[in-house]
């Protein structure tokens, strides 16, 4: 076995592996009845470590492989042959298949996607070890693992992807376990509503994924990161597109990043999808769901640097985000939604170190940032404590604690706009989802109508305004 | 509405607020958490009435579901005879009730046991067009039910039919003549239309109804988001503006900016609250009350119904209203000023959506009811037996009567009888048990031996097993439960904080001042101490801080994500192991010096100060808390030469709720100073000397030493043992030997609670998992506090000795023979019912309705403004207990047992007005042990009268330790024949 065979496999059990019992899990569960605790979570860590293992592996692998003129490590493409091939000759100019669609079952291992792949692995087996004692006794236990189960192998995808069409079903399946699990207390509605913002968010915005995947095949006839962007070390790869399909591509992927990684104005579905267990909040918002869209750009760093009206694009959307964040989280009181914004406050300097090209920086700040943000949305609850702690040891010494309220106009103006969500929200429901809701109405009457006039039998009305024109959320 | 209906309505509405607040949760914010019984308000009711309004009013549960109690019959925990019992004394208060073809009773018995009727119209509908179930006896009837009702409908039909050689009908074709005859007999015991129900309630409400979404959940978060910044002062670095001019204005305020992107509830209400910014808060609720064109009769409801989506802030306003000063906030709030906001803006939304209600349509309740009915009786008569021969016998008369039986015995109804069952099971049980034992030491030969320890522990349930641990190892070994607060009421400033918390139980008021420093010695290796911890506080804050900033974040992120990450795993995965490693190090770090207590009273302010006089008085003051403890405990003669004290805390991570794991009687805080401050009196030769003057010997080879014990990991520190004299120094060594048999024993036997523990039999690693579970962030149950707590008992501990309670107990040491006047009786009653009964009732509601009286899973829950826990990021505040404190609760009301002649109790009772009310009303249930007779008295009606209830003996084992291994579920009493440890022997 050569070396990228081996790489092949490895790859393969990283991914593969925590899917794997999922499938299975759930028929047990449909046929023979829930399965006890200590066995969900026993099957559920063990793949997770599995994968880990692989990861550590791939990672290794991909360090002792061969090196580029330039002394880097050369980044491993493996192939797995393809889903879908709709062949076509190749062009004889310019070498590209016109009309020809392959999706290609590939991975990519390379400097990005070997740390994202030991971060994932890392948190994820954190997260599934608490879990274990965390979630006891919970209704859902079994939901829950499975759903990491399934959120792991997404995640690893996800970054492991060699396409933008494979990086696709990991961001979906991300965003799936990411929504099933903030309603995870099915009998209040407060999840529900939390779970229903942040898919209507993922929908809409991930259809940005979709647009540059297109563009990506029009352009470089596939959507291959090692064929669209060349085969060299991350991030210094070279492409042949024009400064405009660049900015084309680069803008989509940027509005995918918009709902991930809950960046201005879209970010309001982050704090609300604080209703789930402690637990995976810390998974996902504090550590590595809310980082996909960051990758995603970091992974597209090629393109980027290929353009300025894009780069200039996400630097600023991250100044912006950080800076309404950070606003944000200055006027909440409740521990959650605080780190919640503050995250969202960390992206944003992310998003300006992409936008300024400084890749390695970025990848460093989230990789530093994730585990911090997990390990304090974990000891959320403990906040009460720290503060009494920390209470109890300045009591000797006279601190006053700045509780001087400015009252100027800006201030006033400022905290309201903050406590507000800078009324992103309101604007939305004005702008865009009142006129949507109104436009569906007008084409449910001309249909209505239309019928009638055909003489067909007067359906069951459906009313589409028992939706309040408040209530969106 | 004329001026002067509104000015009337003013001085009602002051009335009425006080009657809504009497349904909203008392919690006092977390770090001062109390227990407190949800229902406290209405405790001047009886217990059942109360958690009826509550029911009628919020809709809340006060019992168990049906399927849990049936869970119960079925495993014996309820025993038959309860069962009966409880049967017969609702018929006694139902009255003469005819019903047929079965007789009442009968109709009860079955209601209780299976579950009769689907639960709404839609679910009958289902059952009938969709199901067999029409065509099959009910999976709840017996066989000899089935055969019964198969043969008395064949009986029926032969006598019917002229043709001799008719088919016998088989099972499923009877069932299916059943079902049509009950289905014909209601159609013709129909009397008319029941008048349509009249849609009560709110606008919201009534919104609801007909609509999926409800648009008031952006009322609710708008007032929540401005309520919690209005009373946070340190999660958010921002104060809120206008904050320093009370909750309305702020509330204004914020309407008021952004006038571009205002919706128009938010218009309508800035223009409400805006005009009526000069009114008091009652005139506000009263016009808009007339506005929402509410009858003055219903004013309190819908008070009530606006409140309740946020009764859990609502709560924390009326107690931060009522008591401004927690935790040193500023802030002020009012109900009347919450609710006046809550009307404007409800009714602002309202007035917005101007939706069309729906008319609810006519007739539906009463076709629902007849449907229900029909499904009722149907199972009913299956299960009873009965076939259509009693049926048309009965008649239609018969089947109406039995239907309005059933519509009496209701399920609240049900419940609270399967409730009464169940208490009276454990009642006989605890009785029982008591009984064994009072008969078994009277056999006892008297000791003559002095005691070799004695050890003084708080009367808490959770001491019980390590007080029958201490003394399973030798019959010398003496236990005595007394008030975690050592009957010293003080105010402490501890080491390490120099803010003094009060030590004592909420009723009381510190009357001594204690203070831990360091010794002189040692006050260089304190001043680092403080240095180093001040420092560690500081970095701690702007790390916090810093980390959610824009500009510090950034520059703290490298070296906070190193750590970060390298903690997330060890912590995670070792978390003993990073306990240790952190305590090492910051042992290291913080060196922790020797300390000494100095207890001072405090000083009367009015009087001028006197040193000589004023030490005497300090001298007396102190013997007589030393003397009135030591004689409450009823340890006035043969004291060991070592007597130990041993307060209580609780240590653990990652958990908002710590404070209720504490010392009640400590106001939610350690009673480890309490017993070293009593230890320190009652060594002073001053005192002792003193104690004498007043009768009570102490020799003066007894030593008393103070402690804690951590009920987490049941460890046992021992306070100033380098005071302690050289000749007794040999006696501590095997002390401390039997203290550490005894905690790890006592660990072993309550790990079996926790199914994440080793299945063992080894103390010392069970041991290892309690401590585990201290310092684990992941653990959501460190312990489990106060569960399954249904026994108080005030008496000698002879009473209760030997008897294996299952940490189940609160045992208070009270000894009648030293206390012929009752006064001792009538403090130690007043102090331990009330509290025994808050702790009870906590753990009572939060368990029977773990959603609506208790805080839910504490998964969710995310801490808001230091006050409480939320749900998510805008969720309601929740109070009382999590699930994961009481979900292995057994709730019931506590049984308390005094051991005192029945004079010398109803005197107490006839003094103490809110024990007589608590006793009187079901809050709590009261027996009393004749220590002469041997004879119980139980409060049944309002009056004690003799327990006679048949007596079965004790099964005996050797050990505790026999008794609960490889079980897991809560035991029933055995008594436990002690063979002295051979260990201890050669100890």
């Amino acid at each position: 076995m050569n070396h990228s065979e081996i790489a092949r496999i490895i790859a393969a059990i990283v991914v593969v592996a925590p899917l794997a019992p999922v499938l299975p899990l759930l028929l047990v569960a449909g046929t023979l009845g829930v399965p006890s605790e200590k066995r969900t979570a026993t099957v559920v860590r063990a793949v997770v470590w599995l994968s880990a293992l692989a990861s550590v592996a791939l990672a290794w692998t991909w360090f002792a492989g061969p090196r580029d003129v330039l002394g880097g490590h050369s980044p491993l493409d493996l192939r797995y042959g393809a889903l879908v091939d709709l062949g076509a000759p190749e062009h004889p100019i310019h070498g590209r298949h016109e009309g020809a669609y392959r999706f290609e079952l590939g991975l990519l291992v390379d400097g990005l996607s070997v740390t994202m792949s030991l971060l994932t692995s890392a948190l994820t087996a954190v997260i599934a070890r608490f879990s274990v004692r965390y979630l006891h006794r919970e209704e859902g236990f079994f939901r829950y693992f499975v759903l990491l189960a399934l959120f792991a192998a997404a995640m690893q995808l996800l970054v492991l992807a060699g396409s933008l069409d494979l990086l696709f079903v990991g961001w979906e399946l991300v965003g799936l376990s990411s929504m099933l699990l903030i309603g995870f207390f099915r009998l209040r509605p407060g999840p529900q509503r939390g779970a229903i913002t942040a898919m209507v968010t993922y929908r809409t915005t991930d259809i940005g994924l979709l647009i540059a995947a297109v563009l990506l095949h029009h352009a470089a006839g596939s959507s291959e990161f090692a064929d669209a962007f060349g085969r060299g070390a991350w991030p210094q790869h070279s492409t042949h597109f024009s400064p405009t399909e660049s900015t084309l591509v680069c803008l989509s992927l940027l509005l995918a990043a918009v709902g991930k990684s809950a960046l201005f104005p879209l970010g309001t579905w982050l704090p609300r999808a604080m209703e789930g267990p402690t637990s995976s909040s810390a998974l996902f918002y504090g550590g590595l769901s809310v980082h996909a869209g960051v990758y995603l750009l970091l992974r597209a760093a090629p393109l980027l640097s290929q353009s300025l009206v894009a780069s200039i694009a996400v630097g600023t959307l991250g100044v912006l985000t950080a800076v309404t964040a950070t606003l944000t989280s200055r006027t909440r009181s409740d521990v959650k939604s605080a780190l919640a914004y503050a995250t969202m406050t960390q992206v944003g300097w992310m998003l300006l170190w992409i936008g300024l090209h400084l890749w390695t920086v970025a990848l460093a700040h989230l990789v530093a940032h994730a585990c911090l943000r997990t390990l304090q949305l974990l000891r959320a609850p403990s906040a009460l404590q720290d503060a009494e702690a920390i209470r109890a040891a300045l009591s000797s010494e006279r601190d006053a604690v700045g509780t001087t309220t400015e009252n100027s106009r800006l201030f006033r103006w400022a905290y309201r706009v903050a406590l507000e969500d800078f009324f992103v929200d309101r604007v939305m429901q004005r702008a865009l989802i009142r006129p949507l809701v109104a436009l569906s109405a007008r084409f449910d009457a001309i249909e209505l109508r239309i019928e009638r006039w055909v003489g067909a039998e007067k359906p069951p009305s459906v009313t589409p305004s028992r939706t309040s024109p408040n209530e969106v959320h | 509405m004329s001026s002067h209906a509104s000015v009337h309505g003013e001085a009602q509405l002051a009335t009425l607020l006080e009657e809504v607040r009497t349904l909203l949760p008392r919690q006092a914010p977390l770090g001062d958490f109390l227990h407190r019984n949800v229902l406290e308000a209405l405790e001047d009711r009886p217990f059942h009435d109360a958690i009826e309004d509550a029911r009628v009013r919020l809709g809340f549960d006060g019992y168990l579901p049906l399927s849990a109690y049936r869970a119960l019959l079925h495993d014996g925990t309820i025993t038959a005879r309860a069962f009966s019992d409880a049967l017969a004394e609702y018929d006694l208060r139902r009255g003469d009730t005819w019903s047929a073809p079965l007789d009442a009773r009968t109709v009860e018995r079955l209601a209780l046991a299976h579950e009769l009727g689907p639960a709404s119209l839609a679910e009958c509908e289902f059952l009938r067009t969709e199901t067999d179930w029409t065509r099959r006896a009910f999976a709840g009837c017996s066989h000899d039910a089935v055969g019964a009702m198969v043969a008395d409908t064949n009986r029926w039909i032969s006598m019917q039919s002229s043709d001799k050689d008719h088919r016998e009908c088989d099972e499923s074709r009877v069932v299916a003549m059943l079902f049509e005859a009950l289905g014909s007999m209601l159609d013709r015991a129909a009397s008319g239309d029941d008048a349509p129900e009249s849609l009560v309630g709110t606008a919201r409400e009534k919104y609801a109804h007909t609509h999926a979404l409800d648009p008031w959940v952006a009322v609710d978060q708008f007032l929540i988001r401005i309520l919690a910044a209005y009373l946070d002062e340190s999660v958010a670095s921002w104060t809120i503006p206008g904050g320093n001019d009370g909750f309305r204005a702020v509330v204004v305020a914020q309407l008021s900016t952004g006038k571009l992107l205002r919706d128009r509830w938010e218009e309508a209400a800035r223009e409400t609250l805006k005009s009526a910014s000069r009114d008091s808060a009652h005139k506000l609720i009263a016009e808009e009350l007339a506005r929402w064109a509410v009858p003055a009769r219903e004013w309190r409801t819908t008070i009530e119904r606006s409140v309740l989506p946020l009764r859990g802030w609502a709560g924390m306003v009326s107690v931060l209203e009522q008591d401004p000063t927690h935790q040193g906030r500023q802030r002020k709030v009012s109900l009347a000023e919450f609710v006046a906001v809550r009307l404007v803006l409800d009714r602002a939304m309202g007035e917005q959506l101007k939706q069309q209600e729906r008319e609810a349509s006519q007739g539906a309740c009463a076709r629902e009811k007849r449907a229900m009915d029909h499904w009722r009786l149907f199972r009913l008569m299956q299960l009873g037996g009965v076939g259509l021969g009693q049926l048309y016998r009965a008649g239609s008369a018969g089947i109406s009567a039995t239907i309005v039986l059933l519509d009496r015995f209701d399920e609240p109804t049900r419940r609270r009888v399967f409730h009464d069952a169940m208490e009276r099971s454990h009642v006989w049980r605890m009785l029982n048990a008591m009984t064994d034992v009072a008969q078994h030491h009277d056999a006892a030969q008297p000791r003559r031996e002095r005691p070799r320890f004695q050890a003084m522990f708080c009367l808490d349930d959770r001491e019980e097993s390590i007080r029958r641990h201490f003394e399973e190892q030798s019959e010398l070994h003496e236990t005595f439960g007394v008030a975690g607060f050592f009957g010293i009421p003080m105010a402490y400033e501890s080491l390490d904080d120099s803010r003094v918390a009060a030590h004592c139980p909420p009723v009381l008021s510190p009357t001594q001042h204690v203070r831990e420093s360091a010794t002189e010695s040692d006050m260089g290796v304190h001043l680092r101490r403080q240095r180093s911890l001040s420092l560690a506080a500081r970095t701690q804050r702007g790390m916090d801080h810093g980390s959610r900033s824009l500009l510090r974040g950034l520059a703290l992120l490298p070296i906070t994500g190193v750590f970060a990450a390298a903690r997330l795993v060890l912590q995670t995965h070792f978390p003993s192991l990073f306990a240790n490693g952190t305590h090492l190090i910051s042992r290291w770090l913080v060196p922790v010096p020797r300390t000494r207590l100095a207890v001072n009273a405090i000083p009367n302010p009015t009087r001028a100060t006197d040193t000589a006089a004023d030490h005497d008085e300090s001298v007396e003051h102190s013997a007589k808390r030393v003397h009135d403890a030591l004689e409450a405990a009823g340890l006035t003669h043969s004291f060991a030469r070592l007597v130990i004290l041993l307060g209580h805390r609780a240590s653990m991570v990652n958990n908002p709720h710590a404070a209720a794991y504490q010392c009640a009687a400590c106001a939610g805080r350690s009673g480890g100073p309490n017993a070293r401050a009593f230890a320190l009196l009652a060594n002073d030769p001053e005192v002792r000397a003193a104690l004498a003057r007043r009768g009570l010997m102490i020799p003066e080879d007894t030593w008393f030493l103070g402690g804690c014990h951590n009920t987490t990991t049941d460890g046992v520190t021992l306070d100033d043992l380098d005071q302690l004299p050289d000749t007794h120094t040999l006696e501590l060594k095997s002390l401390q030997k039997c203290l550490e048999i005894a905690r790890a024993r006592s660990a072993l036997e309550r790990i079996r609670y926790f199914e994440h523990a080793p299945k063992t039999r080894s103390p010392a690693r069970a041991l290892a998992h309690v401590e585990e579970r201290s310092v684990d962030l992941s653990q959501a149950r460190p312990e489990l506090g106060h569960s399954n707590n249904a026994l108080a008992v005030i008496g000698r501990r002879s009473v209760t000795r030997g008897l294996f309670l299952d940490r189940r107990a609160f045992l208070l040491s009270y000894d009648a023979s030293v206390d012929p006047e009752g006064d001792v009786l009538e403090r130690s009653m007043a102090a331990a019912v009330p509290v025994g009964a808050s702790i009870n009732l906590d753990y009572y509601f939060s368990r029977v309705d773990p959603q609506s009286w208790g805080s839910g899973s504490k998964l969710p829950h995310n801490l808001v403004a230091l006050l409480g826990v939320q749900e998510g990021a805008s969720g309601d505040l929740r109070v009382a207990l999590p699930t994961q404190m009481t979900e292995q609760h057994e709730p019931q009301r506590l049984l308390v047992v005094v051991e005192a002649s029945v004079d010398a109790v109803r005197r107490v009772l006839s003094r103490q007005a809110y024990v007589r009310a608590l006793v009187a009303h079901g809050w709590v249930r009261l027996a009393v042990l004749d220590p002469h007779t041997k004879q119980f008295s139980l409060w049944h009606g309002d009056e004690l009268v003799p327990w006679t209830d048949e007596i079965e003996s004790l099964p005996t084992v050797q050990s505790s330790e026999e008794h609960h291994q490889h079980r897991t579920v809560s035991l029933a009493p055995v008594r436990v024949v002690s063979r002295p440890s051979p260990r201890v022997t050669a100890a």
